[in-house]
C-alpha cells in the first residue's frame, strides 16, 4: 500500500514538475500549455485529437553559438531557459515641498522596464516596508484608501487630512488599474493621472503580462502623490517611503 | 514509523518542487518628500550685482544671495530687461555678446514655489573693441593717449587661475587677488614693462569665487586698474578611484599572506601595501613600503611571530592618485601559544570606547556622513541607507566637522552572509580638503550590510564608534532571492536536489520491498 501511494506521489510530482519548468508553450489547452515538446527516441510528427507533437532522434550542432546581433541555442531543450530582467526603478523626490501648515500636492515618478521571453508572462507587485508608507520620525501620510479597496479614478483628499498614492501606467498594468475613462477595474484604458491606490505592506499586482516581450520589454511608469489638505497640520520634516517592485515569472 | 517517515519524505519532496519555482527579482527604491515651513514670504531681493567685462564678446556678473522662508531655488538674469538665463549659483558669465556694447543686467531670486523677490538695481558692463593696436612704446607720443587694460581673460582649474590681458602701452602690472573686494590672499607684481601679461594664481581652493583687482603702470607713472572675478573648478567631478576588495592578511606558520582583489577601474595601475607595527599606516607614506605593484597576493615573510602587524593598502591610477585605502591585521603565533577560535577580522572590535573625545568628534551622528553614487547623496536618515549594489559607492565627511587633529576614520563592512569577515577600509582627506571620503568597488551581492564607523582620536587618547547598515540590492537582472544568482535559469540546483530525492526514495520501497518478500 505505501508503495503504492509513494510511486503515485512521485509521478505526480515529476509530471508537476516536468510541465511547470520544463516545458513551455507552443500548443495550449484549457489546463496546460506546452512551447516544445520532445522526445529523443523517435523522429516523428504524432497527432491525437486532444495533441499534436514532433519527436527528434539524435541531433547535431547542438548547444549554444551567438554573435553581436544574435544567439542560437540549438539542441534537445536549449531553448529552456527563460530570461526575465527588470531594469532599476530609481528613487523618487516628490515636488514642490508641501507647506505644514498651508499644504499642498506634491508628485514624483519612477519608472523601471521588464523584459522576458517568458511565454507565461510574468506579473509585478509594489508593497511598502511600513504601515503606513510615507513616513518621518514624527508624523506620516495617510496610505490612500481603504486597505484593499479599489483604486480611485480621481485623487481625492479631505481638506483635514493628508494622503499618500500611487498610480502605475503602462501597457501591462493590472487590470484593476485600468479605466474605463471614470471607473477603475473597468475597461481596457489607462488614463493619466487616474486610478490612485495606497501602499501596502501586502504586496498589490501593478503589472500583469501573459506573454512574451523580449526584446523590447515593457515600461511601466509609477506615479506617486501626496497631499495635505489646507485644513490640516502635516509636521516639518522629511518623510521617506521605501517601496519594493517584485518581479515574478507566471 | 515507516509511514511517517514515507509522509515527511513527501512533505520535503513538494518543498523541494516549491522552491524550486520560487524565481523573483526585488527592487527598492525610496520616496522622499519635504514638509517645510509655510512659504509665506517673497525671497529677498538680491544686492551687490556687480558687471564685469572680461572681454570683448563676455561679461561676467556676480552677486550677493538672497534669502528666504523655505530657501532660494534660483536666480532669473535679465539683460536689457529681457531673460537670459536661469541659475542656481551667485555668478553668471554671459558670453557671446557684441565688441564695444554697453549692457545692462538685473537678477531676481526665486524659491521652489516660485515666489520672486523683484529685480535687484541695475548693473552695466561695456564689452572690449575687438582690436588693440598698442602704440610704440618708445615714440614719445604717449602722453596723450589713456593708458587701457584690454582683452582680460581669467581661466580657472580646481586649484589655479590664469589672468591674460593686455595694455595699449607698455606697462608694468600686478595682480591683487581674494575672496573678497578686500583681495586679501596675495598680488603677484610682473618684471618687466610689457604689452601682453599672464599671472598665474595657485594654491586655491575648488569650487570658490574669487576676486581680481589688475594694476597696469606705465613708464610715466600712470595707473589704470581693472577689477574682475572668476570661480574655481568644482572638486568632485573627478570620479575618485576605488579602493581594493576583499583585503585580507592571513598568518602562516613563518609569514603573513596578503590578498586582494584590484579595482576593476580602467585608470587602475598598480597598489601600495604599507605596514606598521603600530596601528594603522593612515597614508601612503606612513609606515613601511612591503610591496608595490599590480599582483593580488604578497608573502610578506619578514615578520616577527608575537607582534601584530598592520597593513593598509592604497590603489593607485595611472595619474598617480591613491584610494582611500583599505585595512587588514594579522599576528603571528608565538612559540607555544595556544590556538584560539576564529573570531572577527574587525580590527576595531576590541578597542573600547573611550568618550574622551574632542567634542566635535563626540557629536558626530551617521547622519553627518554622506552616501554617494554616480554622484547623487543617498537618502540617510540614519536608519540605513539603500544602495545600488552594482555601483561604486562614495562615503563621504565634510573636512569642517572634525577638528584639525590627529585622527583616523575608518569605516567597516561586515559580510551579510558571514559575520565574522569585516572589510575596514579608511576615510581619507580628499585632494582639495573638503572632505573625508572613501570609494568603495560595487558591493555585488544584495543584502543589509552592518556599517561600523571609528573615529580614532590620538590627541585625546579616545574613540568614538557609530554603528548603522547598508541595504545593498543589486538590480537590472532576475536572482534567486537569495541573491546568488543573477539570471533567471531554471534552478538547476533544485532539479538535482529532486533527482537525489527521488532516487532515495526509490531505494527505500525497494528495500522494504524486498524486506516484506522475506517476512
Amino acid at each position: 500500500m505505501l508503495f503504492k501511494n509513494l510511486t503515485i506521489f512521485v509521478l505526480i510530482i515529476s509530471v508537476a514538475y516536468s510541465v511547470q519548468t520544463v516545458f513551455a508553450q507552443t500548443m495550449t489547452s484549457g489546463t496546460y500549455k506546452i512551447q516544445s515538446d520532445s522526445l529523443n527516441f523517435s523522429g516523428n510528427r504524432s497527432t491525437s485529437t486532444s495533441y499534436a507533437m514532433e519527436d527528434t532522434l539524435g541531433e547535431i550542432a547542438t548547444g549554444e553559438s551567438q554573435s553581436s546581433l544574435f544567439k542560437i541555442k540549438a539542441g534537445y531543450q536549449q531553448m529552456q531557459e527563460v530570461i526575465l530582467s527588470m531594469t532599476a526603478a530609481s528613487d523618487v523626490t516628490l515636488s514642490p515641498a508641501i507647506g505644514g501648515v498651508t499644504g499642498g500636492t506634491s508628485n514624483g515618478s519612477t519608472s523601471f522596464t521588464v523584459t522576458t521571453d517568458n511565454p507565461a508572462g510574468y506579473t509585478v507587485t509594489i508593497k511598502a516596508s511600513s504601515s503606513p508608507a510615507l513616513i518621518s520620525p514624527l508624523d506620516s501620510f495617510t496610505d490612500y484608501g481603504a486597505p484593499a479597496s479599489s483604486p480611485d479614478f480621481s485623487f481625492s483628499v479631505a481638506s483635514t487630512t493628508s494622503a499618500f498614492a500611487f498610480s502605475p501606467e503602462g501597457t501591462d498594468i493590472a487590470a484593476s488599474f485600468k479605466d474605463n475613462g471614470s471607473v477603475c477595474g473597468a475597461g481596457s484604458s489607462d488614463a493619466s493621472n487616474a486610478c490612485w491606490a495606497g501602499l501596502s505592506t501586502s504586496a498589490q499586482t501593478i503589472v500583469n503580462r501573459t506573454s512574451a516581450n523580449h526584446t523590447s520589454g515593457t515600461l511601466t511608469t509609477v506615479k506617486f502623490r501626496a497631499q495635505s489638505g489646507s485644513a490640516h497640520v502635516q509636521v516639518a520634516g522629511t518623510y521617506v517611503a521605501t517601496t519594493t517592485l517584485t518581479l515574478l515569472p507566471l | 514509523m515507516k509511514k511517517y517517515f514515507a509522509y515527511i519524505f513527501m512533505v520535503l519532496i513538494t518543498l523541494v518542487v516549491l522552491v524550486s519555482h520560487t524565481l523573483a527579482a526585488e527592487n527598492s527604491f525610496t520616496t522622499q518628500l519635504t514638509v517645510g515651513p509655510d512659504d509665506t514670504a517673497n525671497p529677498t531681493i538680491p544686492t551687490g550685482l556687480t558687471a564685469t567685462a572680461i572681454s570683448s564678446s563676455q561679461i561676467n556678473l556676480i552677486w550677493n544671495a538672497s534669502t528666504d522662508d523655505i530657501g532660494v531655488d534660483g536666480y532669473r538674469i535679465f539683460r536689457d530687461s529681457a531673460i537670459i538665463a536661469t541659475t542656481s549659483s551667485l555668478t553668471y558669465s554671459d558670453a557671446g555678446l557684441a565688441a564695444s556694447t554697453t549692457y545692462e543686467y538685473t537678477v531676481e531670486a526665486f524659491d521652489a514655489t516660485l515666489k520672486y523677490s523683484g529685480q535687484s538695481a541695475v548693473a552695466s558692463s561695456t564689452t572690449f573693441g575687438i582690436t588693440v593696436t598698442p602704440p610704440d612704446p618708445g615714440s614719445g607720443s604717449s602722453g596723450s593717449q589713456e593708458l587701457m587694460i584690454v582683452g582680460v581673460n581669467a581661466s580657472a582649474t580646481q586649484d589655479s587661475a590664469m589672468i591674460n590681458f593686455s595694455t595699449n602701452r607698455a606697462t608694468q602690472s600686478k595682480v591683487y587677488w581674494g575672496t573678497t573686494k578686500d583681495y586679501e590672499l596675495g598680488s603677484v607684481s610682473g618684471l618687466f614693462y610689457d604689452f601682453r601679461h599672464s599671472t598665474k594664481i595657485d594654491n586655491l581652493n575648488p569650487g570658490t569665487n574669487y576676486f581680481f583687482k589688475i594694476e597696469a603702470t606705465d613708464g610715466i607713472g600712470r595707473i589704470k586698474t581693472l577689477e574682475g572675478f572668476f570661480q574655481t573648478q568644482s572638486g568632485t567631478e573627478e570620479p575618485l578611484l576605488t579602493n581594493v576588495t576583499n583585503f585580507k592578511a592571513t598568518p602562516q606558520e613563518k609569514s603573513i599572506a596578503l590578498s586582494w582583489k584590484n579595482p576593476s577601474s580602467p585608470t587602475f595601475d598598480s597598489v601600495r601595501v604599507i605596514r606598521s607595527d603600530r596601528f594603522f599606516p593612515r597614508d601612503i607614506n606612513d609606515g613601511e613600503i612591503v610591496y608595490e605593484g599590480s599582483d593580488e597576493r604578497y608573502q610578506d615573510v619578514d615578520v616577527i611571530a608575537g607582534i601584530t602587524y598592520y597593513y593598509s593598502i592604497f590603489a593607485r591610477d595611472t595619474d598617480g592618485n591613491y584610494s582611500s585605502g583599505a585595512l587588514a591585521q594579522a599576528r603571528i603565533k608565538s612559540k607555544g601559544e595556544p590556538s584560539k577560535p576564529a573570531t572577527s577580522t574587525d580590527p576595531f572590535v576590541d578597542i573600547p570606547i573611550l568618550t574622551n573625545v574632542h567634542p566635535q568628534i563626540s557629536e558626530l551622528k551617521i547622519t553627518d556622513f554622506d552616501f554617494l553614487q554616480s554622484s547623487i547623496k543617498l537618502v540617510n536618515i540614519g536608519t540605513g541607507v539603500v544602495i545600488d549594489g552594482s555601483k561604486n559607492l562614495t562615503i563621504s565627511l565634510e573636512y569642517g566637522k572634525v577638528p584639525e587633529i590627529l585622527k583616523t576614520i575608518a569605516i567597516t563592512l561586515v559580510d551579510p552572509k558571514d559575520s565574522t569577515q569585516v572589510f575596514p577600509f579608511l576615510l581619507r582627506i580628499n585632494k582639495e580638503k573638503t572632505a573625508y571620503e572613501a570609494t568603495l568597488a560595487p558591493l555585488g551581492r544584495s543584502g543589509t550590510y552592518q556599517m561600523k564607523i571609528v573615529i580614532l582620536d590620538y590627541k585625546n587618547q579616545g574613540l568614538k564608534k557609530l554603528e548603522g547598515s547598508l541595504k545593498a540590492f543589486v538590480f537590472g537582472q532576475v536572482k534567486d532571492l537569495s541573491g546568488n544568482q543573477t539570471t533567471s535559469k531554471r534552478n538547476t540546483t533544485a532539479f538535482v536536489l529532486l533527482i537525489i530525492a527521488l532516487v532515495v526514495a526509490l531505494v527505500v520501497v525497494l528495500k522494504k520491498k524486498r524486506k516484506d518478500e522475506h517476512q
